[in-house]
C-alpha cells in the first residue's frame, strides 16, 4: 500500500498567488444573500457563494487551472488526466480544451449522464470504472497505463491552493462572516477553504456539509478515527463516501469545526429553495451546505454556504421542483 | 409626457446611489460550444428579488426625501416591480402597497407579503388604467411607476454601464421589451458611449407590440395571447415610451414560444441559472442569429418562474 503524506494547511500567500494566476480563466463568482422569511432565517443571514456559475459548472475549475498553470511544459505535452465522480473531470476537460491539452478522465460509472455527456462534448476521453476504483486512484495517486500530468481532485497542493480562493473571496466579500459551510467529498476542498478562511478570520467557524448517504467524515469524527460506513447511491453524486482519506483526515479533524449532516429530503428542499429564491440550479452536493445552514447546524450569525456546483440531470431537477426526492 | 434618453451623468449617479443595495451582477459567457454569436449573459436574475426591477425602483425611492416616505410607497404590479418595491420598502422601513389585478396568482401575492408588502386587488380594467392615471383609491404614499419614470429608467441604465465596463467591445445588446423602460434605459447608456453598438428589443411572438408599432410607425393594437412569458407583453406599446424606443433601438427581435422555452432549458442546463420566459427571450434571439455575429450581451432580466412550469420545460415540454 502506498502511503501519502498528510495534507497541510494551504498558506494564505499561496492562495493569493493562485487567485491572480486563475483570474483570467475562472469567474470571481458573486456571494449573494439568500432571501429568507423570518421563520426560515431565525435571525441569521445566509449567503451563497455561487460556484455553479463557473464555466465548468463547479468550483473544481479553480484548482485545475492553478495546477495546470504551475506545471512544466514538458509534462503538459503528454496531456492531463484525472479520476473523478464528475465535477473534477468536467473541470479538467474544460481546462484542457482551453489550454489545448490532451485529456483523459477516469470517471465513476455512477456519474450522472449530464456530466458524462458534457465531458465528451469538451473533447476529453472517458474511461468508466467502478466508483471504488476511483476512490483507490485518489488514495494511491496513480493508475497503470495512464500518462501525463495527474490532477488529483483534492489532495494536491496546487489544486488545493486554487480551490482555497473560494474561502479568500468569501472573506473579501463578507469580512464579518461567522460561519462557512463547505460540501465534504474527498475533504480536500473543505480543508482548503477552511485554510483561507481561518487565516484571514481565525474566529470564523468552518463546517463540512455532508448528506445521510455516506457521511464518512461525521462518522469518523464520532469514532475519533477514520471509519468505514455504508455509502448508498443517491441523487447527491458529488459528495458522500464510504471512508475518509487518510492523508486528509488529520488536517480535516484539526481545522474543521464539525460536520453538518443533512437528510436527502432536506437536501432536495434546499435545491428547490435556491431555485426559487436565488434563481440558480444547484446539484445535490452544492445544496447540502444550504440545507445544513437552514437546519441550524452551523449555528448563528452570518453564514456563507459554498454552493459548490450545478451539474444535475434535468429529470432529477424536475422531480425536485415538483416537490419530490429523486430515487425515492 | 415625452422622454429623453437617460444622460450619462444620470446613469452614473444612479450607479452610485444603488451600489450596495442592488447586486452588481456578473456578465458570463453562455456555455454553448457552437452558435452564431459569442453570447454573454447579464445575470439580473441574481438580484435579491430575482429581477432587474430592483435597480430602477431603488434609484427612484432613494431620491425621495425621507420625510415624504412616511406614508409609504405604492406601485401597480403583481410581479417583479411589486417584489422589488416591497424589498426596498422593507429595507427602508416604510410601508408598501401593490395594486394587483384581481386574477393575480397566489404565489405572486404570497411573494409580496413575504417581503412585508401588502396588496389591493383591482378589476383588470381598473388595474390597467393606473399605469396612466397613477392613482388608485386606498393607495397612499408615493407612487413608483414600473417603467414610465425617468428615475426608474436611469436605474435600468446602470445595466448598460456595467455591460460596457465588463465587455467594452460589445457588438450588440439584447433586452426584453415589456414596458420599454429596460430597453430604453440600457440603450441610453450604451449609445452614449458606443454609438456604433446595436441595441435590440426582444419580444415573444405571442405578444410583440413593439415590432408591430415599429412596422406601422405608431403604436398599434395587436392580438395578444397570454403565455408563460408573462412578464412581457401587452396589446399595445405605451405611447410615451414608443418615440424614445424608436429613436434608441435598432429593432425588435421576435422569437417563437418554443425558442424561448429552449433558451430557458439551455440556461438551466449549461449555465445553471434559472430564467423566466421574458429573461430567456433575448438569449433565444441571439441563438437564432437575429442579433448578428460578434459579441452579443443578453440581459437575463429575471428568474421568477413557477417551479412546475420550469419542471415541464426541463422535461422537454412547453408550458
Amino acid at each position: 500500500m502506498t502511503t501519502t503524506r498528510s495534507l497541510r494547511r494551504v498558506p494564505i500567500e499561496d492562495v493569493r498567488s493562485a487567485q491572480e494566476r486563475i483570474a483570467d480563466v475562472t469567474l470571481r463568482v458573486p456571494l449573494v444573500r439568500l432571501s429568507l422569511d423570518d421563520s426560515e432565517s431565525r435571525g441569521n443571514e445566509v449567503y451563497l457563494k455561487l460556484e455553479n456559475l463557473q464555466p465548468s459548472g463547479a468550483f473544481k475549475l479553480r484548482g485545475a487551472v492553478n495546477a495546470i498553470r504551475l506545471a512544466d511544459e514538458a509534462q503538459l505535452e503528454r496531456g492531463v488526466w484525472t479520476a473523478s465522480s464528475g465535477n473534477m473531470a468536467l473541470a479538467v476537460a474544460w481546462a484542457a480544451r482551453y489550454f489545448g491539452l490532451k485529456c483523459v478522465c477516469v470517471v465513476a460509472d455512477v456519474s450522472p449522464d449530464a456530466k458524462l455527456d458534457a465531458i465528451r462534448d469538451m473533447g476529453a476521453d472517458i474511461v468508466k470504472v467502478p466508483w471504488l476504483e476511483v476512490l483507490e486512484i485518489c488514495r494511491v495517486h496513480r493508475r497503470d497505463g495512464m500518462d501525463g500530468l495527474f490532477l488529483h481532485p483534492f489532495s494536491d497542493p496546487r489544486v488545493m491552493a486554487g480551490n482555497a480562493t473560494v474561502g479568500l473571496e468569501i472573506v473579501e466579500d463578507l469580512p464579518d462572516v461567522d460561519a462557512v459551510l463547505v460540501p465534504y467529498g474527498g475533504g480536500g476542498f473543505a480543508v482548503s477553504v477552511a485554510s483561507a478562511v481561518k487565516a484571514l478570520r481565525p474566529g470564523a467557524r468552518v463546517y463540512a456539509a455532508e448528506v445521510e448517504a455516506g457521511p464518512a467524515f461525521a462518522a469518523s469524527l464520532s469514532a475519533g478515527r477514520p471509519t468505514e460506513i455504508e455509502h448508498p447511491t443517491s441523487f447527491v453524486s458529488g459528495i458522500g463516501s464510504p471512508m475518509v482519506f487518510e492523508d486528509v483526515w488529520p488536517l480535516a479533524r484539526d481545522i474543521l469545526d464539525g460536520s453538518v449532516v443533512s437528510t436527502l429530503e432536506e437536501t432536495a428542499s434546499a435545491v428547490r429553495l435556491v431555485a426559487q429564491r436565488a434563481r440558480v440550479v444547484a446539484e445535490g452536493a452544492g445544496a447540502s451546505s444550504v440545507a445544513g445552514a437552514l437546519s441550524g447546524g452551523a449555528g448563528e450569525g452570518k453564514i456563507a454556504c459554498v454552493l459548490s456546483g450545478g451539474n444535475i440531470d434535468a429529470d432529477k431537477l424536475a422531480v425536485i421542483l415538483r416537490g419530490g426526492v429523486p430515487g425515492h | 409626457m415625452r422622454y429623453d434618453p437617460v444622460s450619462s451623468d444620470e446613469a452614473k449617479a444612479a450607479q452610485r446611489r444603488i451600489s450596495g443595495r442592488a447586486v452588481r451582477t456578473p456578465l458570463v459567457r453562455l456555455n454553448l460550444e457552437s452558435g452564431p454569436a459569442e453570447v454573454f449573459l447579464k445575470l439580473e436574475n441574481l438580484q435579491p428579488v430575482g429581477s432587474f426591477k430592483l435597480r430602477g425602483v431603488t434609484n427612484a425611492v432613494l431620491q425621495i426625501p425621507k420625510a415624504e416616505l412616511t406614508d409609504g410607497v405604492w406601485t401597480v404590479s403583481a410581479g417583479n416591480t411589486a417584489q422589488a418595491l416591497a424589498w426596498t420598502a422593507r429595507d427602508l422601513g416604510v410601508p408598501m402597497t401593490a395594486v394587483v389585478p384581481e386574477n393575480a396568482p397566489e404565489t405572486k401575492l404570497a411573494n409580496i407579503e413575504r417581503l412585508g408588502g401588502s396588496y389591493l386587488k383591482a378589476p383588470f380594467e381598473d388595474f390597467a388604467r393606473v399605469f396612466a392615471t397613477r392613482s388608485y383609491p386606498g393607495a397612499s404614499g408615493r407612487f413608483i411607476h414600473p417603467f414610465s419614470d425617468p428615475a426608474v429608467m436611469a436605474g435600468n441604465a446602470t445595466i448598460g454601464l456595467e455591460i460596457l465596463e465588463d465587455l467594452p467591445d460589445v457588438d450588440a445588446v439584447v433586452a426584453a421589451y415589456g414596458g420599454g423602460g429596460l430597453c430604453c434605459g440600457i440603450a441610453s447608456a450604451i449609445k452614449s458611449a458606443r454609438p456604433d453598438a446595436k441595441v435590440y428589443a426582444a419580444e415573444a411572438a405571442t405578444s410583440a407590440p413593439l415590432a408591430a408599432a415599429l412596422d406601422a410607425g405608431e403604436p398599434t393594437r395587436i392580438d395578444y395571447s397570454l403565455s408563460f412569458v408573462d412578464a412581457m407583453g401587452s396589446p399595445i406599446v405605451q405611447p410615451e415610451m414608443f418615440s424614445l424606443a424608436r429613436r434608441l433601438l435598432d429593432g425588435s427581435l421576435v422569437v417563437g414560444l418554443e425558442q424561448a422555452v429552449d433558451a430557458v432549458r439551455i440556461l438551466a442546463s449549461r449555465n445553471h441559472v434559472i430564467a423566466e420566459g421574458g429573461g430567456a427571450v433575448p438569449v433565444a434571439a441571439a441563438l437564432a442569429g437575429m442579433a448578428g455575429r460578434g459579441k452579443v450581451a443578453c440581459v437575463v432580466s429575471g428568474g421568477n418562474i413557477d417551479p412546475a412550469r420550469l419542471a415541464t420545460i426541463l422535461e422537454g415540454g412547453v408550458p
